[in-house]
């Protein structure tokens, strides 16, 4: 028994030591975690009020789409831009936002960024993505300055 | 007893050491748009000629973005005249272009007609206050012997934010 005993003493000290080692390994392998920060804001632009409702699309790629909407002009994607370690790769995502006026009425918009996953490049903000979106106005929409923050997350194991 | 407890628990941190949680990072971004009230065009006048007595040869009646009256040689022209008048609405301190959608209509008494030339020297506006207005002038070719009656026609005009 006490053989026995010191013999699963042993094998608990071998396999105690190859736990450490897996838990190190980890941690000396750990790369910096990729940073993201915004590039230009992203504008809808000016739009007329009409007595119906419509929406405005803005592609990633900056193209501009209009229904039911005189969009007049001034429509622009925005950007951010990624830091982070070489053939890192990240999933982007975002989700939909309200922008108000000051008045408290609210337009609701989604958002569509130019990739869902990205492997990055070394260097900083040397990764960029576009995002697009639409927006959806009722009819009469309150005229108005309407503004809002989105947020984008990049997810990474 | 002791040893079998001592196995399962070096199974059990072995099993934990193999999932790996995700992480994320975020940023936040502005999204921004204006939006202009809708544009209204209203009617306040409509543009007048008067009374017109036609002669043998053909000639023009002229009516002015100020309403005064120009009457060609050997016609007879009397009564009040009119330049077609709008008002225009939307967002205050915006610019809008303003144009006539046909600037040649045809005046018609169910049977004959006359053609007229619209014209405005307002090419924009800005809505102070939300608010402004045009004037439209118009010429009229009255026909040799044109035939008597009330001629009557219609014409649009665009209003659009620049």
């Amino acid at each position: 028994m006490a053989v026995l005993e010191a013999a699963m003493t042993r094998a608990f000290c071998i396999s105690a030591l190859a736990l450490a080692a897996l838990l190190a390994a980890p941690a000396a392998a750990q790369r910096r975690a990729p940073q993201v920060e915004p590039g230009v804001p992203l504008q809808f632009g000016v739009i007329a009020a009409g007595g119906r409702a419509g929406s405005i699309t803005i592609s990633p790629d900056g193209a501009v789409r209009c229904d039911g909407l005189q969009c007049i002009g001034g429509a622009r994607v925005g950007d951010f831009y990624v830091t982070g370690p070489k053939d890192f790769a990240v999933a982007v995502s975002i989700a939909p936002t309200l922008l108000r006026n000051a008045s408290g009425m609210t337009i609701a918009v989604s958002f569509t960024p130019s990739v869902n996953t990205l492997v990055l490049r070394p260097g900083n903000r040397q990764n960029r993505f576009t995002v697009g979106g639409t927006m959806r106005l009722a009819a009469q929409q309150p005229p108005g300055e309407y503004r809002g923050d989105y947020l984008v997350v990049l997810e990474y194991l | 007893m002791k040893t079998n407890f001592k196995l399962l628990g070096v199974a059990g941190l072995m099993a934990a050491a193999v999932a790996v949680p995700a992480h994320a990072e975020t940023a936040q971004g502005d999204a921004t748009v204006k939006i202009l009230q809708a544009i209204t065009v209203t009617k306040t006048a409509d543009l007048n000629f008067g009374n017109v007595v036609p002669s043998a040869a053909a000639a023009t009646v002229a009516v002015g973005e100020d309403g005064t009256r120009t009457c060609g040689t050997g016609l007879n022209c009397y009564g009040t005249t009119t330049s077609g008048a709008f008002n225009v609405t939307g967002s205050a301190g915006e610019t809008v272009s303003v144009g006539i959608d046909n600037p040649t209509i045809q005046l018609s008494n169910g049977t004959q007609s006359m053609a007229v030339a619209l014209s405005t020297s307002t090419r924009s506006l800005t809505l102070a206050g939300g608010a402004g207005s045009f004037r439209v002038a118009g010429t009229l070719s009255v026909g040799a012997n044109q035939a008597a009656g009330t001629y009557t026609g219609q014409y649009n005009v665009s209003v659009n934010y620049q």
